[in-house]
């Protein structure tokens, strides 16, 4: 057995552990959504969070930043948001007598962005995020400035106030890597949250990694391997959620425009090595699959009409479509 | 061993086992499977009568272990990947693809050597404590139990309607084992007349031809009755052809006792020697006849005796009848040389005769001989119909009682030519006996006869109608000499035929033997008649 490289990727797991621990003093009751955005941000993808407001989504990723020392910044999405808003811009400033045009950079220059209900900005503003989420790069005046990394966005967007919004187009949907719904807490996780909340402490969460740690996270996630029939399996989930394939559930033939695209299938890989590594293992299990499918795939299925008029939820197909795409081809 | 070498046989052990339980599954169904084919193929065959219950029997079990071989070797040599073994071991254990993750990896040439270690050791860890028959996931066989369900319903239904089929199976079989001794029996006479020195080929060809269509016809015959229909056929013809020497030969006799009346006839000797069938010795005696020392009266006698014996011989046998009369003329005209000369040819002409007759009497014996054998097959086919009749189960060891009665020229007028049998007529030679004619004198005490069937004794018991060594005399039955010293129960033959008598009458009332052949079986038990 290595048992250098195993007693580093211990020690990192041990951080993750601790992150997640710190995360929870802070966080109540969402656990498994703690999970996934952990998941994705050392998978190096980005979260639309979809919930009321005031479920600690804003909280979450301010802790989280907290925990690993990010630069985090929150933008408030508004349908008077403009693209500078977000970017930066350049502007003219006094050096001495001597002016010049010098760029001012907007929230976006930061490692954890909060876009809270993103949908309340105009697409040409939610367009500006495209280049930034994907390439990590942001171009303005013909000048293109690199972003630090780790870069994780995180949005939000309220399912109910649906007037003067402007739902997300496909492309900047697919950029998310995983969708996740925050729902409302339980009783139970609501009396803790009171407790911790209205009290004269408040809970912070300590500083428990640094940005670089993630990276390496990253890297070592990337090392999990997958057996071949699961890559292959995960290929088969992505074509059953084509309407047009043969072999794909009756649910999805009848409920689905447009199925998932391979960055559906890469989030689901990424996704399920995170999803191993966290549970100490090297390899990727079915069981890892099934756990990040529903959020990598949730919203990168465009229903039809027929499923947007019946309100069909989207995990209900996902589930089907894992409950009928069989492990072996 | 290296850690995958560890990993694989570990994976091989649990393979084993694998390979152990679907042995047993696919043994199981392959048992059953084997089964359900063969009550097919019995259920088919039934309907023809040709399956026997051994065979049956053996047709299933043979079948049930055929299949059952032939599933466990697939199951055992069925071809399986490492890789899908292991996941087939992961999944039943909660391994989380850590085994075939592992094998992946060590097949793979660009791999990062520390983490193919670090899955290695993963996948060793997690397979250390697993016993692999811990995995065995015994299901209940509801596909095994529907095809054993299956099978016995085929099977309890093939038996079902079996039943009669099996019967008559078992009567045809029965059936063509005794045409097959039958037609052993036929062989051997035949080659006994091919091989006989005492018949002219002529004779032989007259003979043989009848019997060798006969023994076509039965080596083809399909049923008794068609076995029956052609020994019957043979039968007439050698009966016909040997009435002619019969004939001959009743008149020659007759023509002999008239003679033998006269003692003081020169012809006495001859015609006793006539009466009592010596034909040889009558031709001799003929050709001895010295007519230089008789004197005129006497010449004058013979002559008239010459011509009565030409009267009564015209109509069975011709050409002696004109040798007489050539003789009675020669004499009437005084002419002695021509007078002997014609006695030299009558002399010849009983020699002739006494050809005719032994073929005749040949001919006789085949045709005694395949009356013999229509009523064994008759009786065979009595006792079928009759155990058919009462219902009773016929199994394959109780053959009916004529099948074991020694060999076919052993039978009372068989046609055997040994010399240690008495023949029915030795023309010339010896004397013709008719000793099977009640009231003839000839009647013998009764022989002791064991009959088990009458007794309900074992079957064991042989029970013969007749014997080589006492073909003239009534049937008798042997007797094992174990059971004679046990001092068993006899019965004499009268009591033993009237219970066949009895039998046969039912048969033929029940009507299972066809029209054609009542006559043929009512004649044959007539001639058993002791009476």
């Amino acid at each position: 057995m290595d048992t250098k490289v195993q007693q580093r990727i211990k020690a990192y797991l041990e951080k993750v552990s601790a992150i997640k621990q710190e995360i929870q003093k802070v966080i109540v009751g969402q656990d498994e959504i703690i999970r996934l955005v952990l998941i994705a941000l050392f998978s190096e993808g980005h979260v639309l969070l979809e919930g009321v407001p005031g479920l600690g989504k804003t909280k979450l990723i301010r802790t989280l930043g907290q925990a690993l020392d990010l630069h985090f910044s929150r933008i408030q999405f508004t349908p008077d948001l403009m693209p500078a808003d977000i970017m930066g811009t350049e502007i003219l400033s006094d050096m001495g007598g001597e002016r010049s045009f010098h760029f001012q950079p907007g929230p976006i220059f930061a490692n954890l962005v909060l876009a809270d209900e993103i949908n309340r900005a105009p697409p040409k503003t939610q367009s500006a995020l495209l280049e930034a989420m994907e390439e990590h790069t942001v171009t303005i005046a013909k000048k293109t400035y690199t972003l630090d990394s780790p870069f994780f966005v995180m949005a939000t967007q309220n399912p109910l106030e649906m007037d003067g919004t402007y739902p997300l187009p496909e492309a900047q949907l697919d950029r998310f890597f995983f969708k996740i719904k925050v729902d409302s807490p339980s009783e139970a996780t609501l009396s803790q949250i009171f407790a911790r909340t209205t009290g004269y402490e408040a809970q912070t969460a300590s500083q428990i990694a640094h940005a670089n740690d993630v990276t390496v996270i990253d890297k070592i996630a990337k090392h999990v391997a997958i057996p071949s029939h699961l890559n292959e399996y995960v290929a088969r989930l992505i074509t059953h959620t084509h309407p047009k394939c043969t072999d794909c559930p009756q649910i999805v033939k009848q409920y689905v425009r447009y199925g998932a695209s391979p960055r559906g299938g890469q989030a689901i890989i990424l996704g399920a090595k995170v999803n191993a590594l966290l549970e100490g293992r090297y390899n990727v299990a079915f069981d890892d699959v099934k756990a990040v499918a529903h959020p990598a795939l949730r919203h990168r299925l465009l229903l039809n009409f027929e499923g947007l008029a019946e309100e069909i939820d989207p995990d209900e197909i996902i589930t089907e479509i894992l409950d009928s795409t069989p492990l072996e081809s | 061993m290296n850690d995958f070498d560890l990993l694989i046989s570990r994976l091989r052990q649990w393979q084993r086992w694998t390979r152990l339980q679907r042995a047993i599954y696919f043994g199981a169904r392959g048992l059953v499977l084997g089964m359900i084919i063969s009550a097919i193929a019995a259920l088919a065959l039934i309907p023809n009568s040709t399956l026997l219950v051994a065979e049956y029997f053996i047709l299933l079990t043979a079948s049930g272990l055929i299949g059952f071989v032939i599933a466990i070797g697939i199951a055992w040599l069925w071809p399986q990947s490492r890789v899908k073994i292991a996941r087939e071991y992961e999944q039943i254990f909660d391994l989380k693809e850590r085994v075939s993750t592992a094998i992946e990896l060590n097949q793979r040439e660009q791999v990062d050597q520390a983490w193919q270690q670090l899955q290695l050791s993963d996948a060793l860890e997690a397979t250390q404590s697993i016993q692999p028959k811990d995995g065995l996931k015994w299901h209940f066989p509801k596909m095994e139990l529907s095809l054993l369900l299956v099978a016995f319903g085929l099977i309890f239904g093939s038996w079902f309607l079996g039943q009669q089929p099996f019967q008559q199976a078992e009567t045809n079989a029965q059936n063509q084992r005794l045409v097959k001794a039958e037609v052993e029996n036929l062989e051997e006479l035949i080659s006994e007349i091919e091989n006989s020195e005492q018949l002219s080929s002529e004779t032989k060809g007259a003979i043989l031809s009848p019997l060798k269509e006969s023994l076509d016809v039965m080596n083809q015959a399909e049923s008794l009755e068609e076995a029956v229909s052609a020994l019957s056929d043979a039968q007439q013809t050698l009966e016909e052809l040997s009435s002619i020497g019969s004939e001959e030969f009743e008149g020659l006799q007759a023509a002999g006792e008239e003679l033998a009346k006269n003692q003081d006839s020169p012809l006495n000797l001859m015609g006793e020697a006539l009466s009592q069938g010596y034909l040889q010795a009558a031709g001799e005696s003929l050709e001895e006849l010295d007519l230089s020392t008789l004197n005129p009266q006497e010449l004058a006698s013979l002559a008239e005796q010459f011509m009565e014996m030409a009267e009564q011989l015209e109509g069975s046998s011709p050409e002696l009848a004109e040798k007489f009369k050539q003789s009675a003329e020669a004499l009437q005209n005084q002419d002695l040389q021509a007078a002997q000369e014609a006695i030299a040819n009558a002399s010849k002409a009983i020699s002739d005769a006494i050809q005719r007759v032994e073929a005749s009497d040949a001919a006789q014996r085949s045709a005694d001989a395949l009356a013999d054998s229509q009523g064994r097959m008759m009786t065979a086919a009595m006792f079928s119909a009759s155990a058919q009749n009462s219902g009773s189960q016929t199994s394959s060891n109780e053959n009916p009682p004529s099948e074991q009665k020694g060999s076919f020229g052993s039978q009372p007028g068989s046609g055997e030519f040994e010399e240690s049998r008495t023949p029915r007529k030795e023309a010339g030679l010896t004397p013709l006996t008719q000793n099977n004619t009640p009231g003839n004198g000839s009647e013998k005490q009764y022989d002791s006869v064991y009959a088990p069937q009458r007794l309900g004794g074992m079957p064991e018991t042989e029970l013969s109608l007749g014997t080589g060594e006492d073909s003239a005399s009534n049937a008798v039955g042997d007797v094992s000499s174990s059971l004679v010293e046990n001092a068993q129960s006899t019965v004499p033959y009268t009591e033993v035929y009237s219970s066949y008598e009895k039998s046969t009458q039912q048969a033929l009332e029940s009507g299972a033997i066809p029209l054609s052949f009542q006559q043929i079986v009512r004649e044959y038990f007539s001639s058993l008649d002791p009476r």
